[in-house]
């Protein structure tokens, strides 16, 4: 019970309806009496640890200076010193106002963006120019047309109460992204191209919070190359993407370049999502709907973690090459799986750990020139559960149900172990696999078919439980 | 005196900012609690809300609209909170049932009414008990509540008014499933 702290305020409810005031004293019943011990010391700690007392407090702080010192406070030396330090200030402040006036708005480190004009500025643009190193940039709600370009440290942080509230339309004619900066082409045309950018991270350590990003551009709505930005709950909507993304149609939400070491969480995108050239960005509970993402390039090592994939069109959630090896574990993906294989460089090796994969037409699709480490899924409702091509993917403990082939291994030297495939219409498919390969202690019952093999004299261990085919019965 | 305390931890003076952080904890972190029905999720809203507070203090312009302000942040850390659990809920237990979703009838799960509106308020939509929560345990007009919420008045009066009939329909769907034994024992 809470009703001495309140007591005061719950006698106000006695002029409500019987109900209300029903309401009002479940409230203060079901309220906490006091917060733990640990609450308060944790705060003081953490925020000890964020933001240091300016010097100036620290010194008036001080002991006062003793007469000994050849100065007393009061005396004519003193005011003489305290006058001509006032004086020395005041200039300064004017001169540093001529020079940079909107800076010293921006001194307390945080600058307040406000398109009613109640803030230091109108426009984020002006409020990044004026934030140095370590500022917050605090954007009140409203529509902002505006492309940004950020290479400082800042955070950039929106003022409402949900990240809708403050949204940055990138505008049509938002600059192109520098020449070295420019991307390959994610889908449907070759090479590298350039695009616009709307938020364009510069290697920086920004945080980059409760926004929305809309607009649709030839380019990228949201860049980062190089740095480690931290973007969180963020909205990323360029309307969700194309079946094959061009130059001319180029629907990518977030793009993660050049070495980024990007941290993404409690984002909702929409659009094609890119990750390339030696990123290793992690993405932790994210929500990206209609989002096709793509993880190329020699030492890329994304991690993604318990984030929802779905709704990309072009058959897979995951295009994973170029030579990339990216982690992806226990996240929900549906409407298309992976799509691995080798590109231009050798070294594709996934790992795909834990995830739930279902509805579509694929679940996990190696490749050949591909390896993969496939394990502890559960792969279910896709046209062809795993399909391994002339590689030599490990697939361990994975539950592969009610798809209409379950695993198929053509070619190539994979391990098929301790998997569980059943109700598919196909169980296992064997296509030639090369002689190295093993399929042990897995479970393959209760499908349509359990297993069929090419030449017909294939045969597995006996570890293996395969059952009779009902048409066997 | 803490109006005194506002500016002095403004000016970055972390003790002055403990002492407003003791004074107003154990409000906070009722109000996410009742917000959020979770202690645990709670005490990290409002941990984040109390060190945004600290970080963004400039950003306060009148030291008088403190606990306003800290309200507001508090509200927006729940929500935030609120967000990510659900993200959270969506990637890991879809096939798990809401263990608040009323099953078989319990006959010694009735202790009452309290306990029933207790439970029916846990159900509500988070918009909607965020209101409840500003204006009856706060004890905010909804006006200020509104500004709290930072949404207009009248969405304020929409969600508690929205709020208000659930509750009332929940309460009377409730009397009609409580077996008739039950009901006859309670009275």
């Amino acid at each position: 019970m809470n009703h001495e702290r309140h007591g005061m305020e719950r006698d106000q409810h006695e002029a409500a309806p019987a109900f209300e005031r029903d309401v009002a004293d479940v409230f203060f019943d079901m309220a906490p009496s006091h917060a733990p011990d640990h609450l308060l010391q944790s705060v003081i700690y953490n925020a000890s640890r964020r933001r240091k007392r300016p010097r100036w407090l620290a010194l008036i702080k001080e002991p006062p200076m003793r007469i000994s010192d050849g100065v007393a406070v009061g005396s004519p030396t003193a005011r003489i010193l305290a006058v001509t330090a006032a004086t020395l200030l005041l200039t300064l402040a004017l001169v540093g106002a001529g020079v940079a006036g909107s800076r010293l708005l921006a001194a307390d480190g945080v600058i307040i963006v406000d398109p009613s004009g109640d803030g230091m500025t109108t426009t984020i643009t002006e409020a990044i120019a004026m934030a140095q190193d370590g500022d917050t940039v605090l954007v009140r709600p409203g529509t902002y047309t505006e492309a940004l370009r950020i290479e400082k440290d800042i955070t950039l942080r929106g003022d409402g109460a949900d990240p809708s509230d403050v949204v940055i339309a990138v505008p049509a004619d938002a600059p192109l992204a520098d020449e070295e900066h420019a991307g390959r082409c994610l889908m449907g045309c070759s090479g590298t191209i350039n695009g616009k950018v709307g938020i364009y991270l510069v290697e920086t350590s920004s945080t980059i919070t409760d926004l929305m990003v809309v607009g649709v551009i030839d380019g990228w709505a949201v860049l980062a190359v190089g740095g480690a930005p931290t973007l969180e709950d963020l909205v990323i909507d360029v309307g969700g993407p194309v079946a094959e993304t061009t130059l001319t149609e180029n629907r990518t939400g977030l793009q993660i370049d050049l070495g980024s070491n990007a941290v993404v969480r409690g984002i909702t995108h929409e659009g094609w999502l890119g990750i390339d050239r030696g990123s290793s960005p992690v993405f932790e509970e994210n929500q990206l709907l209609d989002t096709c993402v793509v993880i190329w390039g020699e030492g890329t090592n994304a991690e993604f973690r318990n984030n929802t994939v779905s709704g990309c069109p072009n058959g897979w959630a995951f295009d994973i090459g170029h030579g990339a090896t990216p982690l992806i574990e226990d996240n929900d993906i549906s409407a298309g799986g992976f799509d691995v294989y080798r590109g231009t460089v050798e070294g594709t090796d996934p790992v795909i750990r834990g995830n739930r994969i279902h509805a579509g037409e694929r679940g996990i699709d190696i490749g050949s020139g591909a390896t993969a480490t496939i394990e502890g899924n559960e792969i279910f409702d896709v046209g062809r559960g795993i399909s391994a091509d002339q590689t030599g993917a490990h697939i361990a403990d994975n539950d592969i149900h009610d798809n209409l082939t379950g695993v198929r291994l053509s070619g190539g030297e994979p391990s098929l172990e301790g998997n569980r495939i059943t109700g598919n219409g196909i169980g296992l498919s064997l296509f030639s696999p090369g002689e190295g390969f093993v399929v042990t202690a897995n479970t393959i019952c209760d499908n349509g078919t359990n297993l069929t093999a090419f030449p017909e004299s294939l045969e597995i261990d006996g570890a293996n439980e395969v059952c009779e085919d009902p048409s066997a019965g | 005196m803490q109006r005194e305390l506002v500016e002095r931890a403004r000016s970055g003076d972390l003790d002055a900012f403990s002492d407003l952080a003791r004074a107003c904890i154990t409000r906070l972190y009722a109000v996410a609690t009742l917000i959020l029905r979770d202690r645990d999720r709670a005490q990290d809203a409002v941990q984040d809300a109390l060190l945004h507070a600290w970080q963004d203090m400039h950003a306060l312009r009148d030291p008088d609209a403190f606990d306003a302000w800290l309200h507001r942040i508090t509200v927006r850390s729940c929500y935030k909170s609120a967000r990510k659990e659900r993200r959270r809920l969506s990637v890991e237990v879809r096939s798990v049932p809401d263990p608040e979703t009323p099953g078989d009838v319990d006959p010694s799960a009735w202790v009452g009414d309290r306990d029933s509106l207790e439970q029916a308020i846990a159900r509500l939509p988070i918009d909607q008990r965020a209101v409840m929560v500003v204006h009856y345990y706060l004890d905010l007009p909804l006006s200020k509540a509104a500004e709290v919420l930072d949404i207009p008045v009248g969405t304020a009066k929409s969600r508690l008014h929205h709020g208000l009939t659930a509750l009332r329909r929940q309460m009377r769907e409730e009397d009609r499933t409580i077996p008739k034994q039950v009901r006859e024992g309670m009275t």
